[in-house]
């Protein structure tokens, strides 16, 4: 047997046959290996505690547990409000994007200058809708009620109803879109009226009116429209839109018994008495009124 | 080929039996091969905790390979081949008193001749020596535990054996 595979075997703790052993015993440096073999015993790695380290590492994990449950809460309500910034942030961006909105309630008017000073002035019952961002460039306003506008110069400017669009370049005009009733007035310059897909232009002087799905064009020598100075006029006008302008302007209810309300009515009620404006709306068609509270009852001389 | 009994090492009932079976070896390997400043426990402790990290995709079979080289891996960052100091236990010496304080004298500086001639073995050979010479355990033994053939367990723990004889005898 080979010197090496003597001692290999010998390393592997096996057991040495008796020439085996004194073939080993006879190498030089056997007692040098022995010694080797033996001194190494000395170095021997520190006592290990299986059970005591067992419990250190499950006091570790369970701690780390606990560690790692707080931070994924804390990643997930992360993610959360990540999702709610986003939310709320594009809903401002897109939905609420400096989108105005100014509403008038009943016998109340307003001024609005709008970014590039257009004056608008609103009726009583209505509101208008417009985007702040880029007014210069998308001059588009939304309309519910009554309003007069003083366009100023510049891009096409647009006024949106739910009863036709309104076109113009610069100009004033009034528009009155009211439940069943539709009225473009132009005061100055030009504007164009599109009702059911038919444009129509308007200049000077012209009215434009839907009443009851009928086109009307008349005209008229007002500057401006009479109701900003606080007086409503009606030419030839079924009798209901006239009652209906006038509990706009007073906030009350009217209450009719009898009545011809398609009568046309031609005439005018000022905003700020509201005996002298009955009188001149029940006078011309042989009404009288009774006034109690909120309610007045129109009946048949 | 052994059918995988145990998909992963999540149960914790499974987990504590591996590391009563595998922690000590662990730890002498990692003791053997980089001494002792560097904390065996320690590294051990960080082993089974990355184990348990990968639970799920750890099959029972790869559990030990995973931590030896997890826990090797972790010891390696942590030091860039520091000189390896083993630290003799003298727990023996203490008892012996019918020694000549010649023997004593010559005895210590044997140990820190030897001492120093351990450093100087590879870190293969350290390893697979130590365990061989004082865990007592037989060259298939270790073979399995790093991994390698048992021819290289021989070749390593043979090798170690007369580098240190060269060393320490001076030849």
């Amino acid at each position: 047997m080979k010197k090496k595979d003597l001692i290999q075997k010998w390393l592997d703790h096996e057991q040495l046959t008796s020439t085996e052993s004194e073939a080993f015993k006879n190498l030089d440096a056997y007692d040098s290996y022995v010694k080797i073999s033996e001194t190494a015993k000395k170095f021997i790695s520190p006592q290990y505690n299986v059970e005591q380290n067992l419990q250190t590492l499950q006091d570790r994990l369970s701690e780390r547990q606990k560690i790692t449950n707080y931070r994924i809460n804390f990643t997930y309500l992360a993610r959360i409000a990540a999702v709610l910034v986003l939310a709320i942030g594009s809903y401002f961006m897109f939905f609420n994007q400096d989108i105005s909105t100014v509403d008038t309630l009943a016998s109340e008017k307003t001024l609005i200058n709008l970014p590039d000073q257009t004056e608008v002035t609103l009726n009583a019952l209505s509101s208008i809708t417009y985007q702040e961002e880029d007014w210069d460039d998308n001059r588009k306003i939304k309309l519910e009620g009554e309003a007069y506008f003083k366009v100023a110069k510049g891009k096409k400017f647009d006024v949106v109803t739910s009863s036709g669009i309104i076109s113009v370049l610069g100009t004033q005009f009034n528009v009155k879109q009211r439940e069943g009733f539709f009225e473009v007035v132009c005061y100055e310059g030009l504007v164009s009226v599109t009702y059911l897909e038919n444009a129509t232009q308007l200049s000077a002087g012209n009215v434009f009116r839907v009443l009851d799905k009928k086109i009307v064009k008349t005209q008229t020598s007002l500057t401006k429209p009479n109701w900003t100075e606080n007086r409503s006029t009606f030419s030839s006008t079924p009798y209901k839109y006239v009652l209906r302008e006038f509990e706009r302007q007073y906030n009350i209810i009217i209450i009719s018994k009898n009545l011809d309300q398609d009568k046309l009515f031609t005439g005018n009620f000022v905003h700020s008495d509201i005996q002298t404006a009955l009188q001149s709306i029940t006078i011309p068609m042989l009404l009288k009124y009774e006034m109690n509270d909120n309610n007045i009852t129109l009946y048949k001389q | 080929m052994s059918k995988d009994l145990f998909e992963n090492v999540c149960e914790e009932k499974l987990f504590s039996e591996l590391f009563k079976k595998h922690s000590k070896d662990l730890h002498d390997f990692i003791y053997y091969k980089y001494g002792e400043h560097i904390d065996p426990k320690d590294k051990v402790q960080e082993a089974f905790i990355k184990l348990w990290d990968n639970c799920k995709k750890t099959p029972l079979r790869k559990a030990k390979s995973f931590l030896f080289t997890v826990a090797n891996n972790l010891t390696l960052n942590e030091l860039k081949h520091n000189k390896v100091k083993l630290k003799f236990q003298q727990t023996d010496h203490i008892n012996k008193t019918n020694e000549s304080p010649h023997f004593v004298l010559e005895e210590k500086e044997y140990l820190i001749k030897y001492q120093n001639a351990l450093s100087k073995l590879t870190e293969a050979q350290r390893v697979a020596f130590l365990m061989n010479r004082i865990e007592g355990k037989k060259h298939q033994e270790i073979a399995g535990l790093l991994g390698i053939s048992r021819k290289a367990v021989e070749k390593r723990i043979y090798g170690a054996l007369e580098k240190l004889r060269k060393e320490i005898d001076g030849i």
